[in-house]
């Protein structure tokens, strides 16, 4: 089976949906879940059937964006744990309850020469400027084990450590291609939030479907504003 | 002969032969459209976008993005040409450098950037193909040769050219992909076809071959005036 980003961003929208009961910016309230031990790590091989069934509970035809969702077989999430081995997963009693897509990054370039022209210093800015940004195309949690009070607070955790372990790697900013700049479902447009904002036009869909925005997050202000939505406490 | 009379031959000569060498003159057109198309967003028309796109997303895997160009030729239509390239100032690459085998094809049927999505697409014509590897990084322009395909489609739309830019793999298996700048960009210039017309369609003198000629009528005219003198001094 083929998976398209169009997928990938239905899981997302489906993960933005759980904002719905998104307290303002500030709260910043952790808790415990439940009795369980949460935690961050990187996605390992392990993983692949628990990533199958967070992508499976994520997205279905009640939140589909582009017609009948599709499956997600395991082969997908072998590949995926093969090809984005930095994504961050976040653990319940160690099994991957939540993940966000980490690309590999591009190795950083030779310095910069001491007598470089203006020219010279626009066009490596530039090409760090690419370096440092991903694209997220798959993130999601494991809504159908949680409640929607603790779907929205395990979102915040998901995001919030995923953008802080690309942060780790070097990443400044994050992109992402949503059908929506505000879901109905949600309280705030995604460029509501501090660190957000939309970088192209909306891409109007010409067939009936939905528009595409493209948005990108700044990892350092995107991180404090999380920081200041409810969490669940993580080892 | 005297020293002045060799004098004369010899600039003008000179600019015989550098009238003989010049270059054909070269005119830059911009792209009046330039977009792209994606395949997991096949309703969707990025007209208003900053960038184009071309090439293949290996996770998910389905995604397959083409640029679509479209320049004006009205005026010089009757124009021999020497050569076309095209040029696009590179914005974005998914590696560096990418080795991406790219094809750039000529469009059966014209479009609207603020209209054209996946789905509506023109067919491109089975030939001619103008075959590279995109290697060019960020910041710089990458430059392909598409004389025969300007030729080509001059035939069928004298006024235009119509191009389309893909991988020429599109099934790979590894995410290679760059974009670089449409008009719509902060710099307002976009993808651009510099064309070197033939000797028929260049001007007879350029305006800086005109201001060598009046250059060297000067000096003529000095050495006439001091020529003499110099003569008499020696």
């Amino acid at each position: 089976m083929r998976i398209g980003r169009r997928e990938a961003i239905k899981l997302l929208g489906a993960a933005a949906a759980a904002l719905t009961g998104a307290g303002p910016l500030g709260r910043g309230v952790a808790r415990a879940l439940g009795g369980a031990t949460l935690g961050v790590r990187s996605v390992q091989p392990g993983d692949a059937e628990a990533l199958r069934a967070i992508m499976s509970s994520c997205v279905s035809d009640d939140y589909s964006f582009f017609g009948p969702c599709g499956e997600w077989p395991l082969s997908w999430a072998q590949e995926f744990i093969e090809r984005r081995p930095d994504s961050a997963v976040v653990a319940r009693d160690g099994v991957a309850i939540g993940f966000f897509e980490i690309p590999p990054m591009k190795p950083a370039p030779a310095s910069q020469p001491a007598a470089a022209s203006a020219a010279e210093v626009a066009k490596l800015a530039l090409r760090e400027d690419n370096r440092t940004t991903f694209r997220v195309t798959a993130a999601g949690i494991r809504a159908d084990l949680l409640s929607h009070e603790d779907a929205v607070t395990m979102f915040h955790t998901v995001l919030y450590h995923g953008f802080r372990a690309a942060q780790g790697l070097g990443y400044a900013q994050a992109e992402g291609w949503s059908p929506w700049g505000r879901h109905p479902w949600m309280a705030r447009k995604w460029t509501d939030y501090p660190g957000c904002e939309l970088c192209e036009p909306v891409a109007p869909n010409l067939e009936g479907g939905r528009n595409v925005y493209v948005m990108r997050w700044r990892l350092d202000d995107a991180i404090a504003a999380l920081a200041g939505e409810a969490q669940f406490d993580v080892a | 002969m005297s020293r002045e009379r060799r004098a004369l031959w010899l600039v003008a000569g000179v600019f015989a032969a550098w009238l003989v060498a010049a270059p054909a003159a070269a005119q830059t057109f911009s792209a009046t459209e330039d977009t792209f198309v994606s395949s997991d967003f096949p309703g969707d028309n990025f007209g208003a976008f900053s960038f184009a796109e071309v090439g293949v997303r290996d996770f998910p895997k389905d995604d397959v993005t083409r640029a679509l160009l479209a320049f004006d030729l009205s005026g010089f239509a009757d124009v021999p040409i020497e050569s076309a390239t095209l040029q696009l100032f590179i914005t974005n690459t998914s590696s560096d450098p990418l080795g991406l085998a790219i094809a750039v094809a000529t469009l059966a049927s014209s479009f609207d950037e603020n209209t054209v999505t996946w789905t509506t697409q023109p067919a491109v014509l089975p030939a001619p193909t103008a075959m590279g590897t995109m290697n060019t990084l960020p910041g710089d322009v990458f430059e392909i040769d598409v004389t025969a395909l300007v030729e080509a489609q001059r035939l069928l739309h004298p006024d235009s050219v119509l191009l389309r830019i893909a991988a020429t793999d599109e099934t790979t298996d590894e995410t290679r992909f760059f974009q670089f700048r449409t008009k719509e960009s902060e710099a307002g210039v976009g993808a651009q076809l510099v064309i070197r017309l033939g000797a028929a369609a260049a001007p007879l003198l350029s305006s800086w071959q005109l201001a060598l000629a009046a250059a060297a009528l000067l000096i003529i005219a000095m050495i006439r005036l001091v020529g003499p003198r110099s003569a008499r001094s020696s």
